[in-house]
């Protein structure tokens, strides 16, 4: 079955995800329980999802390569800063670090960049992601 | 976990690594960079968009839109 009735795409990946508010989640399970297409799609989405939890190996977004060099050197400035003041401020992303090597070169000394960057602040994590995402105007509302 | 799944498995997991980063590299950044926050580094959506500035709302088309995508290329992949 697959019609006006069914759930959105965004409804089923919440299913997967286990997101969704209870009354929702009740109603998407009732909807699972006779649609076939929809049980399909959130196995798929369940599969899908898992395998983005795996290593990945991400092409460089020409936009973060170009902007490499910014990003390390934000990153320097960021451990100066620190070196010099305690910061009071925790990264809410650590994890971040991980994120940003994977999409940079493996180069000898870039590799250990994630492992610095994990120390870092959440500037040059910030201003990392506004590169990435090649935003203009963005960078103020960072800072 | 340093569990070797085989010749065979290992042929099957290149083959879905190759396309999903294939896949990937195809989506528009900012569903891309959504999506990688939230499944590798596996922030909720609220922490994504306290990062990114992105209203709660627009995280989630962003991601709900690239995890979509991907689905779909990824079944053409394996049809084709």
């Amino acid at each position: 079955m697959k019609d006006s009735a069914c759930v959105d795409q965004s409804a089923l990946q919440m299913h997967v995800e286990r997101t969704l508010a209870a009354s929702e989640q009740q109603r998407v399970n009732t909807h699972l329980a006779e649609c076939a297409t929809c049980r399909l799609a959130v196995a798929e989405y369940k599969q899908l999802m898992w395998d983005l939890r795996q290593p990945v190996e991400i092409p460089i977004p020409a936009e973060l390569e170009r902007s490499y060099d910014r990003l390390l050197q934000a990153w320097k400035d960021e451990q100066r800063a620190q070196a010099t003041a305690r910061s009071r401020t925790r990264s809410i992303v650590p994890a971040w670090a991980g994120y940003s090597v994977r999409w940079t070169r493996n180069l000898p000394g870039v590799g250990s960049l994630g492992a610095m960057l994990s120390r870092g602040g959440n500037s040059a994590i910030r201003s990392s992601l506004t590169r990435l995402l090649g935003r203009k105007g963005r960078e103020r509302r960072f800072r | 976990m340093s569990r070797d799944p085989g010749p065979e498995a290992s042929a099957l997991l290149a083959w879905d690594r190759a396309l999903l980063s294939r896949a990937l590299a195809e989506l528009p950044p900012l569903n891309r960079a959504v999506v990688v926050l939230r499944h590798e580094e596996d922030l909720s959506y609220e922490q994504i968009a306290d990062l990114t500035g992105l209203p709660l709302g627009t995280v989630k088309t962003y991601l709900f839109r690239g995890r979509q995508r991907l689905r779909e290329s990824l079944k053409n992949e394996v049809g084709a």
